[in-house]
């Protein structure tokens, strides 16, 4: 009382001198903790402080006026200016609260049954990626992606839920589902890597929350889309406030990470020479020793000739604000990469409008637009060898001692073996550029015409324009045996959609929470495009852009163009009792043009329970517990992907014979309908425990799934003799999963100075097949029951010595690999037909019969991926750091570059080169060498069909350190909300015992090498 | 709500795919069964590896196997030529050319194709006399497929319209009987020959093309009787005539030549319509046309070079020696490919060869081929005389050797063999030649010998090769309702 009343004298006081006055306050934390940063804003000005290192601020401000106390991860609040001020902060116990986007509307977290993951797109870190797919790698358990290739733009493999169904997930962006994209194929001989042609058209920096539908009891609302999971993207809208302005950039710098050594030319030479003498064709040597001893320098090294040190900027600026009734948020961003490859480049434009507007109380109209430009410079990737070699492939094996060019300025050949290997630097003169624009229109109603019903209507469209232009001159070996080859292609795809749903959602006193929501939509998907591949041109000087200059008599050229719709309708009920039981009930009945006329309506169900245990009387003394929820559902999904077999089709194909010297077409059955072909089905079963302790320093949650895949299509083999000799048909094959994931959030330490959490992702599954066709006969190394991912090969014991020799390898000599005889054949009584067990398999006899065939081969490993993520956030002082490992913690994969070094050791004398590593192969001089020596090539035995080249590749990658620094807001007198300065390092190292390229990206002979991007950016708002 | 879903219900779901035809729009028109003959064409194309088409330029074209298992044609690149050469072929499932008897067995599948389009084709809305006309065309392409599939295996299955007509059913169908396959085979010939025009445009099918397809399989059944008559009726369409040349037969100037009966024409722009036959022989450094370029493989062998008279004219195609584009004298001294045998480039230079794609036709049947069967049959059917000399020295004359006159049936049968190498080398014929004569598997066993003798251990081979063996695949897929051939 007398406080107060000192207050008031004192403020009485200060009055007639001015009616500010410096206000001073302590800012603390339930545990009494001074609040270091927390920002004070005087309510409805820009004017505003932080709180010291002891949590005490000062500010000019009026007695009375409200002042805006926030922190993050505490609630806001507003109070009254007064002198020494003394605030609590509370724990945002809402941020267990979220809104979370379940397709076709959202629900409150704590409400939700389901099995759905969400990711905030502002705590990935984002520099020198372009993709959100990229940067979502390991971050949500259950969700496994891979990127294919590390070049600019690379493709990935996202799979949710151990991709059972073969299909992609669902994108939905603000609730239309994305286009199918990409560019097309060129038609030729060269391609660059495959691209993302999903999550990269959508800017990250414009991405609020990702949601993933993982299992089908929440995936089912879409039906027969929604077999390969569902992944809900939410972008960033206008708030009600001033202005306001955001950049954010990065400058990254990335060098070559993963090149394996290859020979240099003195080594080349040397290692030609002694394999001529291991031929026994030492005749043929093409180097003295003298030649050798003299040659000056190290050869050309091609990998560097072909490289550089790559290069990603990118900038992005939005300004989002908005009144009572207008909202509005606008963002432009650029991306642009250039790659460790020479010209292989990659840039993005986006821009986006998203607009609300309310008209009165009852009527909300918006619109979200989204423009998307990519363009790509491409080299050619891939593991082509010889003619055909691309890139990569070519600069490791090209013959080092060449120089670039001849003297008269033509690219040098291979002297060993003219005009069959491009020089790698000429297939840098290959102009290969593909575009991708994607136009992203929609619009929404949402009329409330009584309290408590919400009726919305959206309507979109998705329109992708891609194409790729070639050329490939004459200065190749290849545009050279073409006269120059060209090529153009587009093609588009649009999605169109419209959709209408009602909800009505109704709190009784917070006992009965009650949503349900009905609603109708049509799709129509359309596609067409066209190309043409043309050779023979005057002059390499047009390029593609003169392609009516060709000589060729029958350039190829094609069109098509296609569509199909889908109607469907649906439904759901969500209703939570006394605040923690929960259950929801999603349907939706599809109707495609892609079904048959026996099988036109899909109905696709799901069904969730819950219980949160912690809103139980009983527990809400324990103060441990923050927060326990155990949940379990079950749904189904359709797969109508592959459902191309219903109708019987004939096909023309072009030029199928000459008459009188000109090509003609045909006409030929193509496919045999099969009219009962249905979609196939997934039933998923889920059951998951949420858990949160000690006011929340260790929450997560744990689940375990099993989904069936049922109705499996299938290609039937028919009789040989008739005229198609295929049918898809639904086979009695079942697929199943099985899996456990675990993601745990930690805040380690949570102090004045230092704050530490971390993240950790974890999944288990395996896939399995579980029963087949009453016809099917395994193969002799097959079960039954089959875990995918399994290799099955020879096992192996070394290499044949001198002196060795054995009968299963007749055509083995030393140095080549000793596959081993373990098993034969039993026989029935005429002592030659192999004996079949009553499915049909053949009968192992248990011991070696002198004979290596397909009874001798055995599972080696299972490759499937054991996804794990381990996230680490730390907070010191003004300063953060992120430290983030993610990887695999099983894999298998073969060497395949030192298996095409080894086992084709002999192209050394065509004078391809090899990795250094072949020095240690055997050879009678060099008896304990460990790789096979030129007697493999002779085996009659492919060592890929073993496991000799095969190394475990787990692997654990330190993707991302970033050290970033928050400039304290009182340097900006106010005019800068926020500010920050940041350097991070990406993909720093890789641990992992296998020995090849990168055990992520690096497949195949030709893969792209990874990189170590170090960058710097700087984020702000004003 | 209630009006979006009453507008639903009366909404029908398009699918639409501008490259799919529906069976209930085809085939209605006369440009229809045009197409859908053509379709059947290609599998008589000769730029497929994979065995799709019967006269590629590999070792599974018909032409080359059949020329590389007897005494004409050889490849230095050993391995596969070797066991072709050599008739190391012991059984069905161990050789390394194994895939090669699957890929020709399993066009089978083509007398069901050929079946059914003929059957759709007479079927259609067409005009009449377009029905008939294409169907015949498809009998035609069935006669001919029928005679490649008889050729290499004997008979095989050929389902019936029934079952054709239910594809769901598995039938475990054998393989036919001679007489079974002689009626499937006369039917179809005897209705081209009744119905097709008798001249076409290079590539479609005539009368005189389906008289020599039944031709060809009266020989290999030994039918010389009905084989002389046919010879006499071909001759009596007054289509067909000798060259002057030899090698005009096969100018690509001179494509339309009336030597030439059946041909699989070529065109150069598309990979898979080239002639491959140069490529596969052209040694890379031997100068041709301005952008071609050579495999350097296949040979004559020297043995069946030294065969010939050195007067033959014939011996203009077959090159021993060549200065290379580098100005290199090369010949069987220094040359890996000419020390196996001369490079029997028979077919004109194609100035318009790019890389390995040559434009000229693939001649499979000419006239000169029903003149020495024609002298044969007359030899065999009533002994030699002087109408069936005369028909062998037309041949010789033109290659410039002297008339055979006065020989004993036996030795003017020899004399016929021996011309017949001489005048087909590269076309394929030579093998089903020394069939008839008895001598494919003597013939082997001389080359096995040679070898042998020089420190190769190759098994000496039977009459049982006269036959390839069937896949094991197909005698599997019929639960065995296929026999093999006697021997494998």
């Amino acid at each position: 009382m007398n406080r107060k009343l000192y207050i008031i004298l004192c403020t009485l006081y200060m009055v007639p001198l001015s009616l500010f006055a410096d206000i001073t306050g302590l800012v603390l934390d339930e545990n009494n903790e001074p609040v270091i940063g927390a920002s004070i804003l005087i309510e409805g000005t820009t004017v505003g402080t932080i709180t010291d290192f002891d949590g005490n601020f000062t500010i000019d401000a009026e007695v009375g006026k409200t002042l805006i106390i926030s922190y993050v991860g505490y609630t806001t609040q507003h109070i009254a200016a007064k002198a020494n001020m003394h605030i609590v902060l509370v724990s945002d116990t809402k941020a267990l609260d979220e809104v979370v986007v379940i397709g076709y509307g959202a629900s409150k977290k704590s409400n939700i049954s389901g099995s759905v993951e969400m990711v905030k797109a502002d705590e990935l870190p984002k520099a020198a990626s372009a993709s959100v797919g990229e940067m979502l790698r390991g971050r949500t358990a259950g969700m496994n992606i891979a990127a294919k290739s590390a070049s600019p733009g690379s493709g990935l493999d996202i799979v949710i839920r151990g991709g059972l169904s073969g299909q992609k997930p669902l994108v939905v962006i603000d609730g239309i589902p994305q286009v199918s994209s990409g560019a097309p194929a060129s038609g030729t001989g060269y391609s660059g890597a495959e691209k993302d042609n999903g999550l990269i058209n959508i800017s990250p920096d414009d991405i609020e929350t990702i949601n993933v539908l993982k299992d089908a009891s929440a995936a089912s609302i879409y039906g027969s889309d929604a077999s390969g999971g569902v992944i809900l993207i939410t972008t960033k809208r206008g708030k009600q406030a001033k202005p306001e302005v955001s950049y954010s950039g990065s400058v990254a710098f990335q060098t070559m990470k993963d090149v394996p050594e290859f020979l240099d030319a003195r080594g080349f030479m040397t290692e030609q020479n002694r394999v001529f003498d291991e031929l026994g064709r030492t005749d043929e040597q093409r180097y003295t020793q003298a030649q050798i001893d003299n040659f000056v320098g190290k050869g050309t090294n091609w990998m560097k000739q072909v490289t550089r040190t790559g290069m990603v900027n990118e900038h992005n600026i939005s300004v989002n604000g908005g009144s009572e009734k207008t909202k509005y948020l606008v963002s432009l961003g650029i991306y642009d990469h250039k790659g460790i490859a020479k010209n292989n480049d990659m840039r993005r434009f986006t821009g986006r409008i998203n607009l609300d507007q309310d008209f009165g109380k009852y009527v909300r109209v918006g619109l979200n637009t989204s423009f998307t430009s990519l363009k790509y410079n491409d080299v050619p990737l891939g593991d082509a060898r010889q003619s055909d070699a691309a890139l990569i492939y070519s600069a490791m094996t090209f013959n080092p001692t060449v120089p670039v060019h001849n003297a008269d300025g033509t690219y040098a050949d291979n002297p060993d073996r003219p005009n069959v290997y491009p020089n790698p630097v000429s297939l840098l003169d290959i102009t290969d550029q593909s575009y991708s624009r994607d136009v992203f229109l929609t619009g929404y109603m949402e009329i409330k015409p009584i309290k408590d019903l919400t009726i919305r209507a959206t309507g979109g469209i998705d329109m992708n324009f891609a194409g790729r232009d070639q050329y490939i001159p004459t200065t190749t070996l290849k545009g050279a045996s073409y006269g120059g080859q060209a090529s153009k292609q587009t093609s588009n795809s649009k999605l169109g959609i419209v959709n209408a749903t009602a909800t009505y959602a109704h709190n009784w006193n917070d006992q009965h929470e009650l949503s349900v929501m009905a609603g109708w939509e049509w799709k129509k998907r359309m596609w067409d495009g066209h190309g043409i591949v043309a050779n023979n041109f005057p002059t390499d000087g047009a390029l593609m852009n003169n392609i009516g200059t060709s000589e060729s008599e029958n350039p190829n050229i094609w069109s098509s163009k296609g569509s199909s719709q889908m109607a469907s309708f649906i439904g759901r009920a969500a209703y939570t009792a006394l605040n923690r039981y929960i259950v929801t009930f999603n349907i939706r009945v599809d109707g495609s043009s892609n079904f048959s006329p026996k099988h036109q309506w899909g109905v696709f169900p799901g069904v969730s329970l819950a219980w949160r245990i912690s809103e139980e009387p009983f527990l809400q003394n324990a103060t441990w517990l923050s927060d326990l929820k155990l949940r379990g559902g079950y749904g189904q999904t359709g797969n109508a992907g592959s459902l191309t077999g219903i109708n019987t089709i004939y096909g023309i194909s072009r030029g199928t014979y000459v008459i009188d010297g000109n090509l003609v077409n045909g006409i030929n059955l193509k496919k045999l309908g099969n009219p009962d072909l249905k979609w196939e089905t997934l039933s998923d079963a889920n059951v998951a425990l949420d858990f949160g302790f000690f006011k929340g320093r260790l929450s997560g949650t744990l689940e375990f799934y099993q989904r069936l895949r049922t109705d499996v299509i299938l290609t039937k083999y028919l009789m040989s003799y008739n005229e198609v000799n295929t049918i898809d048909y639904n086979s009695k094959e079942v697929y199943r999963s099985r899996g456990v994931e675990l993601s745990l959030h930690t805040v380690n330490v949570d102090t004045k100075y230092f704050g530490w959490s971390s993240d950790i992702c974890f999944s288990y599954y395996r896939n399995k097949t579980i029963a087949r066709d009453p016809d099917f006969v395994p193969l002799p190394y097959q079960e039954w029951e089959e875990e995918w991912g399994n290799v099955y090969g020879y096992k192996t014991d070394g290499l044949i010595q001198a002196g060795e020799s054995y009968a299963h390898l007749p055509n083995s000599q030393p140095g080549a690999i000793k596959y081993l005889d373990i098993d034969g054949y039993v026989y029935e009584a005429d002592g030659v037909t192999p004996k079949r067990d009553e499915q049909g398999r053949y009968v192992h006899s248990g011991k070696p019969d002198g004979k290596l065939d397909q009874m001798d081969m055995v599972k080696l490993y299972n490759t499937t991926p054991i996804p794990f993520s381990f996230n680490n956030t730390f907070r010191i002082w003004d300063f953060d750091l992120n430290i983030y490992i993610y990887g695999s913690l099983n894999g298998h994969k073969q060497n395949d570059i030192l298996y095409q070094s080894a086992y084709g050791i002999s192209d050394l004398t065509y004078g391809v080169n090899a990795l250094s590593a072949v020095s240690d192969r055997w050879t009678y001089q060099h008896q304990d060498g460990t790789l096979p020596g030129v007697a493999e090539a002779n085996s009659g035995i492919d060592p890929s069909s073993s496991n000799y080249f095969c190394k475990s590749a787990w692997y654990l990658r330190l993707d991302n350190i970033s050290l970033g620094y928050n400039f304290p807001l009182k340097w900006f007198k106010g005019y800068v909300k926020s500010a920050r300065i940041y350097a991070a390092v990406r993909n720093v190292a890789v641990l992992t015992p296998y020995k090849g390229m990168d055990p992520e990206t690096g497949n195949g002979i030709g893969a792209y090498p990874n990189q170590i991007s170090g960058a710097i950016g700087l984020n702000f708002k004003f | 709500m209630y009006i979006v879903t009453l507008s639903l219900a009366s909404c029908d779901l398009y699918r639409e795919d501008y490259t799919e035809i529906y069976p209930e729009d085809y085939p209605k028109t006369e440009n229809d069964l045009k197409l859908m003959v053509n379709a059947l064409m290609y599998e008589f194309g000769t730029g497929y590896w994979n065995g799709e088409g019967i006269y590629g330029a590999n070792y599974g074209g018909y032409q080359v196997m059949s020329d590389m298992t007897t005494d004409v044609l050889w490849s230095c690149w050993g391995w596969e030529a070797d066991v072709l050469y050599y008739q190391q072929w012991k059984d069905n499932s161990t050789s390394s050319i194994s895939g090669y008897f699957y890929n020709a067995f399993a066009h089978y599948q083509f007398m069901s194709k050929a079946r059914n389009v003929t059957r759709r084709i007479l079927a259609s809305e067409a005009p009449e006399e377009a029905k008939i006309h294409y169907a015949a065309e498809a009998c035609a392409l069935r006669g001919w497929m029928g005679l490649y599939l008889y050729d290499n295996f004997g008979p095989v299955p050929v389902a019936t319209d029934a079952q054709l007509d239910d594809p769901l059913t598995f039938n475990y169908i054998g393989r036919l009987t001679e007489a079974q396959y002689d009626s499937v085979m006369s039917a179809d010939l005897n209705y081209a020959i009744a119905n097709l025009p008798q001249t076409a445009p290079r590539g479609r099918m005539t009368k005189g093309i389906a008289m020599t397809i039944l031709l060809k399989y009266r020989m290999i059944q030994g039918k010389f009787v009905e084989a002389e008559q046919l010879c006499r009726d071909i001759m009596d369409l007054g289509v067909y005539g000798l060259q002057a040349n030899y090698a005009d037969v096969f100018n690509i100037n001179n494509a339309d030549n009336n030597e030439i009966i059946l041909c699989v024409p070529c065109n150069s722009s598309a990979s898979w319509t080239s002639n491959y036959m140069i490529a596969e022989i052209l040694p890379a450094d031997m100068p041709w046309a301005d952008k071609s370029a050579g495999w350097g493989g296949y040979v004559m062998p020297w043995d069946f070079y030294n065969t010939f008279k050195p007067t033959d004219k014939r011996l203009e195609c077959i090159h021993t020696d060549y200065v290379s584009i580098n100005g290199r004298y090369t010949d069987k001294t220094n040359s890996n490919q000419l020390k196996y045998g001369p490079l029997p480039l028979k077919y004109s230079i194609d100035p318009n060869m790019t890389g390995a794609q040559a434009g000229n036709d693939l001649v499979i049947y000419r006239y000169s081929d029903i003149l020495l069967s024609l002298a044969e049959c007359i030899a065999r059917n009533s002994g030699v005389n002087s109408e069936a000399e005369g028909y062998l020295n037309q041949v010789r004359r033109r290659a410039g050797l002297g008339d055979i006159m006065g020989y004993t049936t036996d030795d003017f049968l020899t004399a016929i063999l021996a011309e017949r190498g001489h005048e087909f080398y590269l076309e394929g014929l030579r093998r089903q030649d020394l069939i008839r004569f008895g001598k494919y598997a003597d013939y082997a066993n001389a080359r096995i010998a040679a070898a042998n003798a020089s420190g190769a251990s190759y098994y000496t081979v039977t009459n049982v090769h006269n036959r390839y063996p069937i896949p094991q695949t197909f005698i599997d897929e019929s639960k065995s309702a296929i026999q093999q051939n006697p021997g494998y």
